[in-house]
């Protein structure tokens, strides 16, 4: 079945008979982009389905409420981008660490997991977008893997374009030093 | 025509990062994206269900049950007044007015104090005193014995 528009999901989703059927056609649609975002932020995959699940949770709470000024993609990230980074916070706070504890935390997930197929370099590079600060990271995952707009992006962070850009300017600085440093830990 | 102008920015200030194929390296669990829209829709019902279950539902339920207990305990600790002794029904009566009293009119007095409690009226009389009693009134027992 085609992808629906957004217009015709909410109107499917406002009627009383059909709203699960039109938020399961949501979710489908949409589940996959969510997944790849978060996984990308907190890395860990059981995780990343509890935060997935959270993030689809509120936006059936919420999407009674949702008028359609943006995009239902872009609401949908927003929430899934709140709940990624108050997920890190918390992981934070449980830990009793600083960011330099859960970046480690996150690399051992990576290291560990089997559900990673990278190659060496793309190892590298996920180390590095993981040592980028969570918000940081969001940026940078939403601009260079997802390639999403700048206004686009403002939506979603609530940040304005102009610090958009020089925080992905940074971020990519940042990243393309990490990969041209010669490594240190065996991968 | 951004697109392309940001690639190229990335290429000059990111000449590794650029070069970089864009794939996504993270293994997704198989079968997840068929369960999820399952579990999520299995999530939303329970936490519907909890809500149905809300405090003015519990209060319509708690309160009649309340009210049926403190009537049951109300009923199991309630004192029961003693049904009254026939001394303190029966008006005490002087000598002359026993003797003016017909026997009839004395057992249709009794008859009327259906509360009396007989067991607690203590008569200790012989027989020979009971006879005397008799003969003094000169009352026949088949008499007594035959009122209705």
């Amino acid at each position: 079945m085609s992808d629906l528009s957004d217009a015709e999901l909410l109107d499917l989703f406002r009627k009383e008979d059909s709203r699960h059927y039109a938020f399961n056609l949501l979710v489908r649609q949409y589940q996959r982009r969510l997944y790849a975002f978060i996984r990308r932020m907190v890395t860990d995959p059981d995780e990343t389905q509890d935060v997935l699940q959270n993030v689809l949770i509120k936006a059936w709470t919420g999407l009674e409420r949702f008028r359609g000024e943006s995009q239902l993609y872009s609401w949908l990230y927003r929430i899934a981008h709140n709940e990624s980074l108050s997920h890190l916070a918390r992981m934070k706070r449980g830990l009793f660490v600083s960011d330099a504890s859960v970046v480690e935390r996150l690399t051992t997930t990576l290291d560990s997991s089997e559900h990673f197929s990278g190659d060496l370099i793309e190892r590298k590079l996920q180390r590095a977008v993981m040592q980028l600060p969570p918000k940081q990271r969001a940026v940078f995952t939403m601009k260079y893997f997802e390639e999403m707009k700048y206004e686009t992006m403002s939506q979603v962070t609530g940040t304005s374009v102009g610090a958009l850009k020089s925080n992905y300017h940074i971020a990519v600085k940042k990243i393309e030093e990490a990969l041209t440093r010669p490594d240190q830990t065996k991968s | 025509m951004e697109q392309a102008h940001e690639h190229d920015e990335l290429k000059r200030i990111a000449p590794v990062l650029s070069a970089l194929p864009k794939r996504d390296p993270f293994v997704v669990e198989e079968g997840l994206f068929d369960r999820l829209p399952h579990a999520v829709q299995a999530r939303i019902t329970a936490a519907a269900e909890r809500r149905a279950f809300s405090w003015p539902k519990r209060l319509a339920i708690a309160f009649p049950v309340m009210a049926l207990l403190s009537i049951g305990l109300w009923w199991m600790t309630r004192t029961v007044e003693p049904a009254p002794l026939a001394e303190d029904i029966i008006t005490p009566l002087t000598d002359e007015e026993l003797e003016s009293m017909d026997p009839q009119e004395f057992m249709a007095m009794m008859d009327a104090g259906t509360d009396v409690q007989w067991d607690s009226v203590h008569v200790q009389l012989s027989d020979d005193e009971m006879l005397a009693y008799l003969e003094e009134q000169s009352l026949d027992l088949t008499d007594l014995i035959n009122v209705p």
